[in-house]
């Protein structure tokens, strides 16, 4: 299975955009689905990423992998909020009898309860399908030079972009310690239940934290032998340069932004 | 000779990558030491996982001692089935050589007086008596990887797997693995190695079958495979040296069969020198 992470080589309009302007929308966008609190404006917001994730290349139908992992907590949100969410349209009845002391009376299933939960759902939804975007078109190093070109230091891009770069290797390593375990009769990650499941969980946690540390010494041991840090001004290998359709993206994007806060308030 | 493995023109596909095996067929006697050879990428993993139920063919069918492994997880068939993964490192998530060995065996539910026999043997056998309270990472190269077959091998398999064990091994270090794979052949198990070192499976091994590119591409005694030089080296293997030497001695020994170890030819050799005088 490839990570939500993963670059996608195509040669879409977002490919080839400026690396910094699409760090700087993508962060916007992320402002802005914690900024509105209503339905059109991250409907649209929502609608507006697809639209990316289609021009990128990126296939659609990862929504819903995400949607299968996310389907419990989804669930949670909306029972949560419809409970406990203070709303007028009553849809039903106390779960709790007023005879109860302390909790009595509660649990009203309120219709402003149940929006609000789907309005939190489809919030988390689009806050996930934003960094994609920008992982799908954009080369790590390409991330590294626009986070150094925005003033960030090269230690702190660095660190950043190689997390996100060791993800897919993490992926493969609990992969094969599982298949491990497996292989030496441990039933649980095959046959298990839910909760016996997260239970386990720390059998394959514990080696692929300490796998972790191990090669991040390696990692820092060939870096250093490559002359990490030799110097106080390093060089790239990539270039990158504001060309007319990184100016015309962002005049579309403040535009986009504009109706997205007219919206909203 | 009873078949114990038999796989019927299995297909496999990863889902976003190449075909990596094409309709292989393979059957298996009991008892059987075979070599499993070819280049990186022929498929050779791909076939082992399969075998076990990691990977879960899309075409054929498996039957292991004459049941079919679509019925049961691969922590059952692992039970029967031993089977040492490619890089040892990933496979020793334990605090100690003990508790490594002890894992399986505690998902077999042994009491702890059996465990500690079992740990006790299965460390002699791979001569690692003694360092049960040792952290499995910090151990050298050769005794990582066997303590990852003591830890298959203490689960009493009846058929042993190991993908490449002697890859990244010194001379001694391969030299013990295979030892330790033909103890456990003469004790009567089934034993599939994988190797690119083409004088261990001369050597160690019975039979040999050759992968190319998804496909089986020689299948036959050690001997009948490594007497095809010309059809090897379309799939970048030479046959051992000791056979190429003996290859090229061909016109004059006084045996025409195709050697395999070094005292085979140095008693032809031997032999003829003798009849000479
Ligand atoms: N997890 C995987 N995902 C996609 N392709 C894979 C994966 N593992 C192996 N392959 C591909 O399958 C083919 C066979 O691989 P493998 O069975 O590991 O070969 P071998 O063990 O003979 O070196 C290769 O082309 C390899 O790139
Ligand atoms: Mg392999």
């Amino acid at each position: 299975m490839a990570l939500p992470t993963s670059y996608i080589p195509r040669d879409s309009i977002i490919h080839k955009l400026d690396p910094r302007i699409k760090l700087v929308i993508i962060v916007c966008i992320t402002l802005l689905v914690f900024i509105t609190t209503k339905f059109l404006p991250i409907g649209i917001l929502f609608f507006s990423l697809l639209v990316l994730w289609k021009i990128s290349g990126i296939p659609l139908k990862r929504i819903l992998s995400y949607l299968r992992v996310l389907v419990f907590l989804f669930l949670l949100l909306i029972i949560m909020q419809a409970v406990f969410y203070p709303g007028e349209k009553v849809l039903l009845e106390p779960l709790i009898p007023e005879a109860v002391p302390l909790v009595g009376g509660k649990g009203n299933i309120t219709l402003e309860g149940v929006l609000f939960g789907l309005l939190l759902c489809l919030r988390v939804l689009t806050l996930m399908c934003i960094f994609p975007v920008l992982l799908a078109t954009t080369t790590l190093e390409k991330i590294t030079l626009a986070m150094v070109k925005l003033g960030l230091p090269y230690r702190v891009a660095f660190t950043a972009t190689t997390a996100i770069n060791q993800l897919p290797v993490l992926q493969s390593e609990a992969g094969v310690i599982m298949d491990a375990q497996k292989l030496r009769g441990f039933m649980v990650f095959e046959t298990g239940r839910f909760l016996s499941k997260i239970k386990a969980l720390h059998v394959l946690v514990v080696p692929l934290v300490m796998g972790s540390m191990r090669r991040a010494s390696m990692m820092g041991i060939a870096m250093d032998s490559r002359a990490f840090g030799a110097f106080k001004k390093r060089t790239f290998v990539d270039e990158i340069n504001i060309e007319r359709r990184d100016r015309i993206a962002l005049a579309v994007f403040s535009l986009f932004t504009g109706v997205i806060l007219f919206f909203s308030f | 000779m009873r078949e114990i493995i038999k796989i019927d023109s299995i297909s496999y596909s990863y889902p976003e990558g190449v075909q990596a095996l094409k309709d292989v067929s393979l059957s298996v006697n009991e008892g059987e030491f075979l070599g499993i050879i070819g280049q990186n990428g022929a498929g050779k993993s791909t076939l082992l996982k399969c075998i076990v139920g990691l990977l879960k063919p899309q075409k054929g069918r498996i039957l292991l001692k004459g049941e079919d492994l679509d019925d049961f997880p691969v922590s059952r068939v692992a039970l029967k089935v031993g089977f040492v993964l490619q890089n040892p490192d990933l496979q020793l998530f334990s605090m100690t050589v003990r508790d490594e060995i002890a894992f399986g065996l505690s998902n077999m539910g042994f009491e702890r007086e059996q465990m500690e026999t079992r740990i006790k043997e299965a460390l002699e056998m791979v001569g690692l008596s003694g360092r049960e309270e040792e952290y499995p990472l910090t151990l050298s190269r050769g005794e990582r990887a066997r303590v990852v077959i003591a830890s298959v091998i203490a689960m009493n398999p009846d058929i042993m797997i190991l993908d490449e064990p002697t890859s990244g091994q010194d001379y001694s270090g391969s030299i013990q693995i295979m030892e330790i794979a033909d103890k456990l052949c003469r004790d009567g198990r089934t034993i599939l190695v994988v190797s690119h070192n083409m004088s261990l499976i001369a050597e160690y091994c019975r039979r040999v079958v050759v992968f190319r590119s998804g496909k089986i591409f020689l299948d036959g005694s050690v001997g009948e495979v490594f007497s095809r030089p010309d059809e090897l080296i379309k799939t970048g293997i030479k046959p051992p040296q000791i056979t190429r030497l003996g290859n090229a001695l061909r016109d004059v020994l006084p045996s025409a069969e195709t050697i395999l170890r070094v005292e085979q030819l140095g008693d032809l050799i031997i032999e003829k020198v003798n009849r000479r005088r």
